[in-house]
């Protein structure tokens, strides 16, 4: 059987943004709302039809007044299309990112008095009609896509910090090495709870960095033997013999083995399997914290040491950063955005410290419910607030024709 | 509670004592259930014997029970002619159970025979009671080791799955469907009752379906329309139903039934843009047509895409489907349902899908296509946690018959 491809790349190989691109040049709060009346005729008035053929997007059209507007989107040609509907500015209001061969399917738009040109694209090249609105009242802003080119520097400022933090990964696992090579397990956990927070640092999100990532942290619930399967590895398997009675003389050969993973990762970082695809940092803003939701504070990768909170508050740290490398693109397209999610992390830090006693990370069973609750609603609403990103930061042209 | 009521059970009771059966129900189902003017619309009841087991394709998938419970049980049972003491018990309650009827009038000196739970008269309610054997079950407890399914296993680990064994396999599973929950609840405690001490609840799980959303297939709890492409008709007969003569004689007219507990995580899910949840199931959310068609049943044409530029090469129908002669006999049956079960540690809603499917051959059919699946996108989003492979034991013919009878006679 071939390798499994990493899953962060197959779920973002077709890097689809459009549908309900509408709202999001709108207030953060207002995303969800707007969101919502979109599908199926939340515009009132009639459908109007545009026609994709081999040569021709749409044959022109007028309205007689702006307002939300449902366009039947019909595709008669023999190739799959990405269609959008931008405003004289170049912002999109609306699009579809595959329009497949035969298919018809609903767009809607907010516009306003102007000129649009509805653009599609596919392999035979692209097409554009224009339609043109009467009257002068205001439509969505629209979105500036992004271009690839756009986010190489914010990938590299990314790489640069990553890097930082993978090299200080291999030096807290040098100390395990030594702390174990000498007998001494005490001082092996607290040398892994560095470790394991200085990985979280990396941001290392849905096992993006594929193979080599899940080497290092990895969990044992696909393998067949469970925590005792010889393909249990890195700093979990560590995690497990650590809090489980397991020797030093056990774990070392863990060590050493986990410390050669690093080094692979260190020379593969800026490979597109890991972390050199620009088009993957925007989602990074959102699925570190997605992954620390769901595998930490469920519980579902603690094997002993209860470090959820510890690893969260990491991952709140390179979420910080990674939206930084990316404020210049977001601020200049959702305005609200950054200053909301400011907010909403400072909160999440807040309810993180508030569960620490002398500025140490308690285990998970002795903290009370409250204030597993406003940790549990801070990050629910931060995540709320940075899903929008990945959207917001879609790639152009990555939709039909261009896989 | 009022003492009229508790005066009239103990006048039943005592009425028992005096006078026949069947004059004294009748005349106290006069009395207990007047009206009838609120009672729940119901269908009639399923066959409990035939040569194979209703809850499989009796109903079928798409006119499924709205309610159900999957409950896995471990034999205590300690000798092969407890075991089959237990199977006849079991025959006896699932007939009695889809059949409906009075239960046996209560005694004056012992608690009363029935919950009550589904009131005095217990209503068919739809149930269908369908056993099946997990590969334990022939272990050497019972001296049935040689008669075991040819493809019965445990249920392997993949590499995407985050198993909790506290939620995994099992000697014998119990699928009640009904069409209300209280009747799947009456049931799984009038089996628990009557089998107590031969085999004892591991665990269970209820399901509910869902009605079409607005038209169509029923939609899970993704939003997508979910078995849109289930076999039907003669072809599910054929793919549903062991007939391989390589198996056990006792075993044909049987199948093997894969219940995986698949948690949906929906928070995130629901977080991510519609063209990526499209993407990632290969049809479009709302009316559940694939994404190269215009309909729900509308035929995907991968010949026609094969780069996956309209329903990507990794799109969850595509990978499960492909829709070639090769994989047509690869083909399952699925029956799943929906289960909310309380809150993560996170906050979360712990709800997601009661996978249940039926096959000929558990490795030619689920096992084939479960690979294909593995490291599809959609599993970012979903948690298979427990579950198990069964062996749906043949009908029970009759009144003499009994689950396994064959089994244990061979």
């Amino acid at each position: 059987m071939a390798p499994t491809p990493p899953r962060e790349l197959l779920r973002r190989a077709r890097r689809p943004w459009i549908v309900g691109s509408v709202a999001i040049a709108a207030t953060v709060a207002l995303v969800a709302g707007l969101l919502l009346a979109l599908p199926g005729g939340a515009a009132s008035s009639d459908v109007a039809t545009v026609s994709v053929t081999n040569a021709q997007c749409g044959g022109g059209m007028s309205l007689a007044h702006g307002g939300p507007r449902t366009f039947s989107v019909v595709n008669t040609s023999r190739r799959a299309n990405e269609v959008l509907l931008e405003n004289s500015s170049g912002g999109v209001v609306a699009g579809i990112a595959v329009l497949g061969p035969g298919t018809t399917v609903n767009m809607t738009a907010d516009l306003g008095g102007g000129t649009y040109s509805f653009n599609c694209f596919s392999d035979a090249g692209q097409y554009s009609s224009t339609l043109r609105v009467s009257g002068s009242t205001n439509g969505a802003p629209g979105v500036q896509l992004v271009t690839e080119d756009m986010l190489i520097g914010p990938n590299d400022s990314y790489l640069t910090y990553a890097a930082g933090q993978l090299a200080a990964v291999a030096t807290d696992v040098t100390a395990i090495e030594q702390a174990l090579g000498s007998g001494n397990l005490a001082a092996a956990r607290s040398e892994w709870l560095t470790a394991m927070t200085d990985w979280e640092r990396v941001g290392a999100s849905y096992d993006s960095f594929g193979a080599d990532g899940e080497a290092v942290d990895g969990l044992p619930g696909g393998l067949a033997g469970g925590v005792n399967d010889p393909q249990f590895t890195g700093l979990h398997r560590l995690e497990y013999g650590l809090w489980h009675g397991q020797s030093a003389s056990t774990l070392l050969p863990v060590a050493q083995a986990l410390a050669n993973n690093i080094g692979v990762l260190q020379v593969n970082l800026a490979s597109d399997d890991v972390a050199g695809d620009p088009t993957n940092l925007p989602t990074r803003a959102h699925e570190i914290l997605e992954d620390a939701l769901r595998d930490h504070l469920s519980g579902i990768d603690d094997f002993g040491a209860g470090a959820e909170y510890a690893e969260t508050a990491a991952d709140l740290q390179v979420t910080r950063t990674v939206l930084s490398d990316l404020a210049p693109l977001i601020a200049s397209r959702a305005p609200h955005l950054l200053p909301t999610a400011d907010a909403q992390m400072n909160a999440l830090q807040r309810a993180l410290s508030a569960t620490q006693v002398d500025g140490q990370w308690e285990n998970s069973d002795q903290i009370s419910q409250a204030d597993h609750e406003r940790v549990d609603a801070a990050i629910g609403a931060l995540l709320q607030t940075l899903s929008a990103v990945p959207d917001l930061l879609q790639v152009a042209g990555t939709g039909a024709g261009s896989d | 509670m009022s003492t009229q009521f508790s005066r009239r059970n103990l006048l039943r009771g005592a009425v028992v004592g005096a006078a026949g059966t069947a004059l004294t129900s009748g005349a106290l189902l006069g009395i207990e259930n007047p009206a009838d003017a609120a009672a729940p619309s119901t269908s009639a009841s399923y066959p409990f014997h035939g040569p194979h087991q209703s809850g499989i394709l009796t109903p079928a998938p798409a006119d499924k029970q709205r309610a159900s419970c999957f409950a896995s049980f471990d034999l205590t049972a300690s000798s092969r002619a407890e075991a089959a003491e237990l199977m006849r018990a079991l025959t006896a309650r699932n007939r009695f159970l889809m059949t409906g009827g009075d239960p046996p009038l209560p005694q004056f000196d012992a608690p009363p025979p029935d919950s009550d739970v589904l009131g005095p008269v217990v209503p068919a309610d739809g149930l269908t009671a369908t056993v099946a054997l997990g590969s334990t079950f022939f272990d050497d407890r019972f001296g049935l080791t040689a008669k075991k399914p040819r493809h019965l296993t445990p249920m392997r680990v993949f590499p995407n799955d985050s198993l909790d064994p506290a939620w995994l396999h099992g000697d014998l599973l119990v699928q009640l469907c009904a069409d209300h929950p209280d009747a799947v609840h009456h049931a799984i405690r009038d089996i628990a009752k009557h089998t107590r001490g031969a085999m004892q609840l591991r665990w269970k799980i209820e399901g509910y379906a869902s009605p079409p959303r607005p038209s169509g297939t029923p939609r899970n709890l993704l939003g997508f329309k979910d078995g849109t492409a289930n076999p039907v008709g003669e072809r599910a007969t054929d793919l549903v139903w062991v007939d391989d003569p390589l198996e056990p004689s006792w075993a044909r007219g049987g199948s093997y039934q894969v219940v995986r507990l698949i948690r949906m995580l929906v928070e995130f899910w629901d977080r991510v843009s519609l063209t990526e949840q499209e993407g990632m199931f290969g049809r479009r959310r709302d009316s559940g047509a694939p994404l190269d068609g215009n309909h729900e049943f509308d035929t995907p044409d991968y010949a026609a895409d094969p780069q996956g530029e309209v329903i990507p090469l990794d799109a969850h129908i595509r990978l499960a489907n492909p829709r070639t002669k090769a994989t047509a006999n690869q083909r399952l049956l699925r029956r799943s349902y929906n289960y909310d079960l309380g809150l993560d540690a996170n906050g979360n809603l712990q709800t997601g899908h009661v996978f249940v499917c039926f096959q000929q051959d558990v490795h030619r059919q689920f096992e084939t296509v479960q690979t294909r699946l593995i490291g599809e996108p959609l599993i970012d989003y979903v948690q298979p946690f427990g579950g198990g492979y069964f062996f749906v034991v043949p009908g029970v013919t009759d009144e003499g018959d009994w689950y396994g009878r064959r089994l244990f006679a061979e």
